[in-house]
C-alpha cells in the first residue's frame, strides 16, 4: 500500500491539497474549528458561507412556522409575553423583611422564598438585634407554616361552614352577655388598638392574655412593686460580671440572638490574639440543673433552687459589707459565709463572686432565670441596683402591651368559666386544655361557656373541645407588626382557607359597628400613618413606609419603662428563706420547644436538646447520686409525685444536677398533633398555681424502661486532644489547652494564682510566642498535595463564642433539605443532621465542666473518606471542597466508616419520598433531595457558593470576603463561625492563623479545613472553672 | 516403645483403609450419584433450601425497604454484612489450600478431600459474594463497583481498597471454579461411562469434553491441573490479604494495623479447615466413605486448626502488645475496649473459640475423636465468624470523637439472611453430594496401596 504522510493525503480533492499547499490547507483548517460560526467575522468579507446558511435555514422555519400559525388565530395583533413575572424571576431567591414574635419576645427576620414560597427564615441582617441570626423556633416555622396538620377551612363541630358563617357566630357570640377572649401574649401595637376597640363594640367581652410559660415571676415581682408587669431587656455587651441565677440565656425563650450576641462579643477579647482593651467577660453560674449558662459559666454554683434567694441576698449583705448602699431598708439575711457553710458550698468561691461583682459595679448584671419565682426576680433587681447596673447592663422594658393573667388570675377565669359565667369563649392561638394552670380540668371548665371558638392554626388539644374552629393565617402569611418598630409582612399568600386575626377582629368591629377598614395592611398602614403624621415628620408616609417594608423595621427604640420603685414589703416578702426539702423539682421551659409551641415541628423534636443531647421528649434529670442512691439509670421509668399529682417520665442522670433536685421540661407530652402526641409528659399537670419550684416531690422506680432518645451516648473525652479549653491565664502563659499525654488537661494551670483576665490579656499583648507554632509542620503524606490555584475554602469555629446553642443545626437542616428520622430511628443512631454540637463534660460528676464543639464534615484535604470510595462518588474539588455526588453513590458505606469524625450520613431509608406534598414546598430547590440508599453529609453550602461566585462573576468582580456564608454561620448569633477563602486575605485565613487554632485529631494527618480556636474561660481562682 | 512400634509411629501411613481395589472406589464414590437419595438427604434438603429462600425473602424484603432493616447505624455502619463477608471468604480458604498448595507440596493425602474441599470453596465465595452485592446502599447500581466502559465515562477508583475487592474474590471465584472443574473431568467421564440414563449420559458426556483417559489426555490434564495449582497458590494468600486491607488501610483504630493481612490469612485457613472437619464429619459417615476419607485425614486436618489457630492466637497477643507499644491513645483505647467494654462478651467469646479450645489438639486422643473435633471445629465456626465481627463492630463503634460513639445491634433480618448464607452453602452441599463424586477417584487412585510401586506398604 502506498504509505502516505499527512501532508500528502492518499485521497485528494484538487492537485493543490495533493501537494500540500498551505493556501488550500488554512480554509480547510479553519472550516473545521470548533465554533468556527461563532469567530469574529471580517466585516470586510461580508456574510460567511455558514452564516448565509444559518440565516437561510432561519428564515425558512420561521416564514413555515408563522404561516402554520397564521391559520389558528383570528386577524388582528397577538402581543408577546415580553413582563417577566411580577414577583421577582422563576429560579432567583427573594427575600422579605418580616418579623414575628413569641410570647414577649420579638424577632426581626428575613424570610427567602422560590417561586413566591417560603424556603428558608433567618435573622434580619440589618437590625442589630440579628444581625443575621435568628432563634431556633423562628427558624423551624417553615415547617410550622407547611404543617400538613393546619386547620384549612373553618368548621363548626367537625363540618365545614363558611367565613361568613363562622364570623357572624362569633359577632354574635360575642355580642351575647357576658364573654371571654383569652389571647397570647399581645406585643403588637396594632392588634392592640384592635383589642382596645374590640371592648367598645362589644361591652361584654373580657379579653385576657394567657402564656403559661411566661417569666411570670419577674412579671409578678414588678407588680408588687406597682410598676406594672417589666422584664429587664440586658445590655450583656457592656457587662463584664454577669451573674446567671438559673437563667437560660443562651436557649429557651428570650431575646435569644440580642443575647447570645452581646455576649460572645464581650466574651471574645482575642480574636486574633489581640488583647482588647475590655478584656474578657466573666460569667458565674447558680443552678440546680444544668443550663447551657451554666456549661458555659466560668464559675458555676451547684445549689438547690430553693436557695438561690437567700444566696442572692447574702450576696447583698456582703455587697453591702463591702460599701455598697441597701436599696431600702437594710435587710437582715445570712452572711455568705454562713450561707455557704448551710449550702455546703465553698465560702472562698462566694467571696471571691462578691468581690467581683463589687469591682465590677454597673458593668456587672444579675439575671434570674425566666422560670424564676418572684423572689428570686426580686433578689436579682435588689443585687442590680446595689451595682448600679440599670440603665447600662439592662433596662427596664413593659413586658407586653397588655398585661398577661397569671396563673392565679388564670385559675380564677377557668372557674368562672366553668361556673357558666361567660356565654361564649374565644381561644385566640391559646391553648388552655394543654397549658392551663393545673388543677382544673380545662376542656370541663371551657364547656361551661355555650358557644366555644378556637381561632388557631392546628387541631390542638382546645380544639377539640370547641364547638367552632376558625382557622388562622400562619404569621408569615400576616400583616403585623410588633414593638421596637418591626414590621411583619405576608411573605406567602395563605396556603388553605383561613384568615389573619387581625382581620377577623376587623370584622367583628365593622360588626359591632365601627368604620375600620376590611383587610389587615389597610389598618397596620393607618395606624402608622396616623402615628408618623404625629411625630411631623417633613418626608412623605409613603416613601417612609415602603423603606420600613423593605428593611423590615423603622428606627424606632424598643419601649423602656422606669425602672420600680422598691418597697419594704415585697423586700420583706422575697427575703422570706425557703424551706428545703428532700427532692425538689424545677419546671423549666424547654430549650427547643419553650412552652411546647414548637412541638408538631419535627426539626425541633429531632434537634438535640443542647445540654442533655436527647431528642424526642422531656426526661427527668435527676443528680448522678440521686441515681445511685436510688439505682436508678437512664432510661429507667419513675412515678415523679408532687402532692397528689403525679407524672411517669424516663430517668435522665444530669451531671451538674445538685443532689437533691431534679429538673422536668415543659412543652412535652401533648395528647393532638400527630407529630408531638405521645412524646415525651406534660410537667404543666404539675405547676400547681403556676409554680415551678415543686418541694418534697418524691420518685418511685416503675418497673419499664424507655429510651431517652439520646444522640451522644458517650459524654466524656477520654484525656483526648478533641475540645481545647482553657483559663486565659493559662493560655497567656502559653498553654494550648491540648492534653498533654492523655492526661487531666488544663492540670498544669493549677497554682499559677488569681491572675485578673485583664492581666492576662495585657500578657498576651506583649506578643509572647505559643507553642502552637511549632506544631504547624505538615505531616507526612503518601498522596501528592492538592494544589489550590484559585479559591480554598476554609472555615473557623471560635470555641469561646460558641454557647452550644444549637441554632446553626436548625439552619443547615432548613437550608439543605435534612429530613428528620423519628425517635425510634434516632435510637438506631441514624439521624441526619449535618452539623452537631458535641457536648462533653470533664471534671467533677456533680458539678462538670461543659464543653462545645460544632462538628461537621471537616473537607479535609487528605480526607480519608475519598480514597476509600469504590465509585468515585466523594471527590475533591480544585477549591478544597470535599464533594458527595449523590448521583454516584452507591452505597457502600466505607467513606462515613472511615471518617475520624463521623461526620457522614446515610439515607437508610427514603425518607424525603415519604414526605406530605405540602411539606416538599419548605425544600430548598438548589439542593438535591437524597434518595435512599446515598451518603449525605455538609457541603459547606456549596450552593451558596456557587451562587455568590455566579453573581460576583455577571458583576464582573472578585468575590468579597465575608460574601459567603453557610447557613450555620449566619445562624450563628455568637459569630463563632466564620467561613471564607484560605487563599484570599480573609477573615478566616487570620483566624486559621489565630494563636488558638488548631485542628481536630490533626495527628491523623487529614489536613482538615476546619480550625477550631482554643475555648478560653475567663474564672477568678486557678485550676478549673467550676466547683460546687 | 519398641522399634516396630517407632517404625509404625514414623511410616507415612496407608492413605486408604483396608485393601481397596480400584472398582470398589469407583463403586463407593459413584453409589451415590447412582441410587435413590435417602430419606434424610431429602429432609436435609428440604431445611437447608427453606433456610435459603428465607435468605433470599429477606434480601428481597431488603431490596424494597432499604438496608435500614438491617442493624446497621452510625457509626457502625458496617454490621452483619461485611462480616459474614469475610467469614464466607475466609470459609473458602481452606479448599483451595488442600487442593492447591498441598498438591504443589506432594502432600497425597490431600487427594480424599481436595473435592470436597475445593466444592465448599466455590460455595463458601458464593456465598460470600452475595453481601457485596446486597450491603450497598442501591443494589441496583452495585454493577458500578467493576470497572466497564460506560456512556458516563466514569471509570472506578482504583485507590479504593473495595474495588481491589471485587477484583480478588471474582478472580479468585473464577480460578477455584475453573481449577476444580479441570479436576472433575476425568471423573466426569468415568460418571459418563458408569451412566445409565441417556440424560446423564449426555450430560456427563458434554461436561467430561470427550475424555478418553488416553496418555495425551492426561499428559495435558497433569499440565493444566499443575498450572491452575500454581495460579491459586498465590491466590490464598492474595484474597484475604486484600479483604484485610478494606480495614488495615484505613485510619479507623483497631482497622489500621500491618498484622492484618498475615493474620486474615491463616485466620482464613483456620476457619476454612474448621469448615471442612465439620462437612467431613457428616459426609464420610453418611456416604460410607471413611475407608477412603480417614480418620488419619481428620487428624491432619485438626493439626492445621491447631497451628493456624495458634497464629491466630499469637496475632491477638501482637495487635495488643502495638496497641500499648505504638501509644496511639485511641488505638489503645479500641483493644482496651475490645476486652472490657460493650462488646467484651464478644471479645472473650472469639478468644475462647479461636485461642483456647483448639488447643486441645495437642492432645492425640482429641485429634482423633469425631466428637471432639465436631465440636470444636464448631466452635471454630463460631469463633471466627466473632473474630470478624469484633475487628469490624468494635472498631467502629468507638473510634476517635467520643460524641459519635454507639452500639450495634442486629435485626432479625440480619440474622435470616446469615442464616440464608447457610441454607444456600448447605444446599449446595447436599446437591453436590448426590450429583457429581465427592472423591476425585482419579486421584484417590493414585494412592491405593499398590498403585505406585516401590512405596506405601508392599515392601515390607
Amino acid at each position: 500500500m502506498a504509505d502516505h504522510t499527512p501532508s500528502s493525503p492518499r485521497f485528494w480533492r484538487s492537485r493543490a491539497e495533493q501537494a500540500a499547499d498551505p493556501a488550500f490547507q488554512e480554509p480547510l483548517q479553519r472550516e473545521f474549528e470548533p465554533n468556527s460560526a461563532h469567530q469574529p467575522e471580517d466585516p470586510a468579507a461580508g456574510m460567511s458561507r455558514r452564516r448565509f446558511l444559518g440565516l437561510l435555514g432561519a428564515s425558512a422555519a420561521l416564514a413555515a412556522g408563522a404561516a402554520g400559525c397564521g391559520r389558528n388565530i383570528d386577524r388582528g395583533d397577538i402581543v408577546p409575553y415580553t413582563r417577566r413575572p411580577e414577583d421577582g424571576l422563576p429560579g432567583r431567591a427573594m427575600w422579605y423583611a418580616t418579623s414575628s414574635a413569641e410570647a414577649c419576645w420579638v424577632f426581626p427576620l428575613l424570610v427567602k422564598t422560590r417561586e413566591s414560597r417560603p424556603i428558608l427564615i433567618e435573622g434580619n441582617d440589618s437590625h442589630p438585634d440579628s444581625l443575621g441570626a435568628a432563634p431556633m423556633r423562628a427558624q423551624a416555622e417553615l415547617l410550622g407554616l407547611y404543617d400538613p396538620e393546619r386547620l384549612q377551612a373553618p368548621a363548626k363541630a367537625g363540618a365545614t361552614e363558611s367565613w361568613d358563617n363562622a364570623l357572624a357566630a362569633l359577632a354574635s357570640g360575642m355580642g351575647k352577655g357576658k364573654s371571654l377572649l383569652l389571647t397570647g401574649a399581645v406585643v403588637s401595637p396594632s392588634r392592640q388598638a384592635l383589642l382596645e376597640r374590640l371592648a367598645q363594640s362589644y361591652p361584654g367581652v373580657e379579653i385576657h392574655c394567657w402564656e403559661a410559660a411566661a417569666p411570670h415571676g419577674a412579671l409578678a415581682a414588678s407588680q408588687q412593686l406597682g410598676a406594672g408587669q417589666l422584664l429587664p431587656r440586658l445590655n450583656l455587651e457592656k457587662a463584664r460580671v454577669v451573674l446567671s441565677l438559673e437563667a437560660e440565656l443562651f436557649a429557651g425563650e428570650g431575646d435569644l440572638p440580642r443575647q447570645i450576641r452581646a455576649f460572645a462579643a464581650a466574651r471574645r477579647p482575642l480574636t486574633h490574639g489581640e488583647a482588647t482593651p475590655e478584656g474578657m467577660n466573666r460569667l458565674w453560674a447558680a443552678e440546680s440543673r444544668m443550663t447551657l449558662t451554666g456549661g458555659k459559666s466560668d464559675h458555676r454554683l451547684a445549689l438547690r433552687s430553693s436557695a438561690l434567694p437567700a444566696l442572692a441576698f447574702a450576696l447583698a449583705r456582703r455587697l453591702n459589707e463591702l460599701g455598697l448602699a441597701w436599696p431600702g431598708a437594710p435587710l437582715s439575711a445570712p452572711s455568705l459565709a454562713e450561707f455557704a457553710k448551710a449550702e455546703g458550698l465553698d465560702g472562698k468561691l462566694l467571696e471571691l463572686l462578691a468581690q467581683d461583682l463589687k469591682q465590677a459595679g454597673p458593668a456587672a448584671v444579675v439575671v434570674a432565670g425566666n422560670q424564676g419565682s418572684a423572689a428570686l426576680h426580686g433578689a436579682a433587681l435588689v443585687l442590680n441596683r446595689m451595682l448600679g447596673a440599670e440603665g447600662n447592663t439592662f433596662s427596664w422594658r413593659p413586658a407586653a402591651l397588655r398585661p398577661l393573667a397569671s396563673h392565679a388570675e388564670m385559675s380564677q377565669l377557668g372557674k368562672r368559666l366553668q361556673a357558666g359565667e361567660f356565654a361564649t369563649v374565644v381561644l385566640a392561638g391559646v391553648n388552655p386544655v394543654y397549658d392551663g394552670p393545673a388543677g382544673l380540668d380545662w376542656a370541663k371548665a371551657l364547656s361551661g361557656a355555650g358557644e366555644r371558638f378556637h381561632l388557631g392554626l392546628l387541631p390542638d388539644e382546645s380544639a377539640a373541645a370547641c364547638t367552632w374552629s376558625l382557622p388562622l393565617n400562619h404569621w408569615l402569611e400576616c400583616w403585623g407588626d410588633h414593638m421596637g418598630g418591626l414590621l411583619q409582612q405576608p411573605v406567602v399568600a395563605p396556603l388553605y382557607d383561613t384568615r389573619a386575626l387581625d382581620e377577623i377582629l376587623l370584622n367583628l368591629l365593622a360588626k359591632g359597628g365601627q368604620s375600620v377598614p376590611a383587610d389587615g395592611l389597610s389598618w397596620l398602614k393607618g395606624l402608622w400613618q396616623a402615628e408618623y403624621a404625629r411625630q411631623g415628620s417633613p418626608l412623605a408616609f409613603d416613601a417612609f413606609w415602603h423603606a420600613s417594608l423593605q428593611q423590615g423595621f423603622s428606627a424606632t427604640a424598643f419601649p423602656a419603662a422606669p425602672a420600680p420603685v422598691l418597697s419594704a414589703g415585697a423586700l420583706t416578702a422575697w427575703s422570706a428563706p425557703m424551706a428545703a426539702s428532700k427532692l425538689e423539682l424545677t419546671l423549666h421551659a424547654d430549650r427547643r420547644l419553650f412552652d411546647g409551641r414548637g412541638a408538631n415541628i419535627g426539626w425541633l423534636q429531632e434537634l438535640p436538646d443542647p445540654v442533655t443531647k436527647c431528642t424526642w421528649g422531656n426526661p427527668l434529670s435527676i443528680a448522678p447520686a440521686d441515681a445511685k442512691a436510688q439505682s436508678l439509670k437512664d432510661g429507667d421509668r419513675v412515678m415523679l409525685s408532687s402532692g397528689a399529682q403525679s407524672l411517669e417520665c424516663t430517668v435522665l442522670v444530669q451531671p451538674g444536677q445538685k443532689v437533691g433536685t431534679c429538673a422536668l421540661a415543659l412543652g412535652h407530652g401533648r395528647t393532638a398533633l400527630s407529630v408531638a402526641e405521645g412524646i415525651g409528659v406534660n410537667a404543666f399537670t404539675l405547676m400547681q398555681g403556676g409554680a415551678t419550684l415543686l418541694p418534697n416531690v418524691s420518685l418511685a422506680k416503675a418497673t419499664t424502661t424507655a429510651m431517652t432518645h439520646t444522640t451522644q451516648e458517650h459524654q466524656l473525652m477520654e484525656g483526648r486532644d478533641i475540645v481545647r479549653s482553657l483559663p486565659l491565664a493559662s493560655f497567656a502563659a502559653g498553654e494550648t489547652g491540648a492534653p498533654s499525654h492523655g492526661a487531666h488537661a488544663g492540670g498544669q494551670s493549677e497554682g499559677k494564682g488569681a491572675e485578673h483576665g485583664a492581666a492576662a490579656a495585657a500578657a498576651l499583648a506583649t506578643g509572647r510566642d505559643h507553642g502552637l507554632k511549632q506544631k504547624e509542620e505538615a505531616p507526612l503524606t503518601l498522596y501528592p498535595d492538592h494544589e489550590y490555584l484559585g479559591h480554598k475554602w476554609g472555615m473557623a469555629i471560635d470555641l469561646s463564642a460558641c454557647v452550644g446553642c444549637a441554632g446553626c443545626v436548625i439552619a443547615c437542616q432548613a437550608e439543605n433539605n435534612i429530613p428528620t428520622v423519628g425517635p425510634e430511628r434516632v435510637d438506631e443512631g441514624r439521624e441526619m443532621h449535618w452539623i452537631r454540637i458535641d457536648r462533653y463534660y470533664e471534671g467533677d460528676e456533680e458539678n462538670p465542666d461543659m464543653v462545645f464543639q460544632p462538628m461537621l464534615c471537616q473537607h479535609c484535604d487528605h480526607a480519608p473518606c475519598e480514597n476509600v470510595c469504590p465509585v468515585a462518588a466523594t471527590t475533591h474539588n480544585e477549591e478544597g471542597l470535599n464533594q458527595m455526588t449523590y448521583n454516584r453513590c452507591v452505597g457502600t458505606r466505607y467513606c462515613a466508616n472511615n471518617c475520624p469524625y463521623k461526620v457522614r450520613r446515610f439515607n437508610y431509608f427514603s425518607y424525603t419520598g415519604e414526605l406530605a406534598a405540602v411539606l416538599q414546598l419548605a425544600a430548598n430547590p438548589e439542593v438535591s433531595v437524597r434518595p435512599r440508599g446515598v451518603m449525605e453529609k455538609c457541603t459547606f453550602c456549596v450552593q451558596r457558593i456557587n451562587e455568590a461566585k455566579n453573581q460576583a462573576k455577571a458583576e464582573a468582580r472578585p468575590l468579597v470576603d465575608g460574601e459567603i456564608k453557610p447557613a450555620c454561620a449566619v445562624a450563628c448569633a455568637a459569630g463563632a463561625i466564620t467561613f471564607g477563602d484560605l487563599n484570599a486575605d480573609s477573615e478566616v485565613a487570620r483566624l486559621s492563623q489565630a494563636d488558638r487554632r488548631y485542628k481536630v485529631l490533626e495527628e491523623l494527618g487529614v489536613r482538615p479545613a476546619v480550625t477550631y480556636l482554643a475555648e478560653l474561660r475567663n474564672p477568678l481562682a486557678a485550676g478549673g472553672a467550676h466547683e460546687s | 516403645m519398641s522399634h516396630e512400634a517407632v517404625l509404625a509411629e514414623i511410616r507415612p501411613k496407608p492413605l486408604v483403609v483396608g485393601e481397596v481395589s480400584l472398582g470398589a472406589v469407583d463403586d463407593a464414590v459413584y453409589a451415590p450419584m447412582e441410587s435413590k437419595p435417602p430419606m434424610v438427604w431429602w429432609v436435609a434438603l428440604a431445611f437447608t433450601s427453606a433456610l435459603m429462600l428465607l435468605g433470599f425473602a429477606l434480601i428481597g424484603y431488603t431490596f424494597y425497604e432499604g438496608i435500614g432493616v438491617w442493624g446497621n447505624n452510625d457509626p457502625v455502619f458496617w454490621g452483619w454484612d461485611i462480616t459474614n463477608f469475610v467469614f464466607w471468604v475466609g470459609i473458602g480458604h481452606a479448599g483451595t489450600l488442600i487442593s492447591a498448595v498441598l498438591f504443589l507440596f506432594r502432600q497425597r493425602w490431600r487427594n480424599a478431600i481436595a473435592r470436597l474441599a475445593e466444592a465448599m470453596t466455590i460455595f463458601a465465595v458464593m456465598c460470600a459474594a452475595i453481601y457485596p452485592a446486597i450491603h450497598v446502599g442501591r443494589p441496583w447500581f452495585a454493577f458500578w463497583l467493576f470497572p466497564y466502559p460506560n456512556q458516563r465515562g466514569m471509570w472506578i477508583n482504583f485507590n479504593s481498597p473495595l474495588a481491589w475487592d471485587v477484583f480478588a474474590v471474582s478472580t479468585y471465584f473464577t480460578v477455584s471454579l475453573f481449577f476444580w472443574y479441570v479436576g472433575l473431568i476425568p471423573d466426569l467421564a468415568s460418571a459418563r461411562d458408569r451412566a445409565t440414563g441417556k440424560v446423564q449420559k449426555a450430560v456427563f458426556g458434554a461436561l467430561s469434553l470427550g475424555w478418553r483417559g488416553a496418555a495425551r489426555h492426561w499428559t495435558h490434564y497433569e499440565k493444566a491441573y499443575m498450572i491452575l495449582a500454581g495460579l491459586a497458590t498465590p491466590l490464598v494468600l492474595s484474597v484475604h490479604s486484600i479483604v484485610s486491607f478494606d480495614f488495615a488501610t484505613s485510619v479507623i483504630p483497631g482497622w489500621h494495623t500491618t498484622i492484618f493481612p498475615p493474620y486474615f490469612v491463616a485466620g482464613a485457613v483456620f476457619s476454612g479447615f474448621a469448615m471442612v472437619v465439620t462437612v467431613l464429619v457428616f459426609v464420610r459417615k453418611i456416604m460410607r466413605l471413611d475407608h477412603l476419607i480417614t480418620l488419619d485425614h481428620m487428624e491432619v486436618m485438626n493439626k492445621v486448626i491447631l497451628t493456624t489457630g495458634s497464629i491466630v492466637g499469637y496475632a491477638y497477643g501482637m495487635e495488643f502488645f502495638i496497641a500499648w507499644y505504638g501509644g496511639v491513645p485511641a488505638e489503645h483505647y479500641v483493644f482496651m475496649n475490645r476486652a472490657t467494654g460493650p462488646y467484651a462478651w464478644a471479645y472473650w467469646t472469639m478468644v475462647s473459640c479461636n485461642v483456647i479450645f483448639p488447643q486441645l489438639f495437642w492432645f492425640r486422643k482429641i485429634r482423633r475423636s469425631i466428637v471432639a473435633m465436631f465440636i470444636i471445629s464448631i466452635f471454630v465456626n463460631i469463633g471466627m465468624w466473632f473474630e470478624r465481627f469484633v475487628i469490624i463492630a468494635t472498631s467502629l463503634h468507638r473510634d476517635y470523637l467520643p460524641s459519635a460513639w454507639g452500639y450495634f445491634r442486629p435485626t432479625l433480618v440480619d440474622m435470616g439472611i446469615f442464616a440464608g448464607t447457610f441454607g444456600l452453602f448447605f444446599t449446595m452441599i447436599l446437591l453436590f453430594s448426590r450429583t457429581l463424586p465427592v472423591i476425585a477417584t482419579a486421584e484417590l487412585k493414585a494412592v491405593l496401596p499398590g498403585a505406585q510401586p516401590g512405596h506405601g506398604g508392599h515392601h515390607e
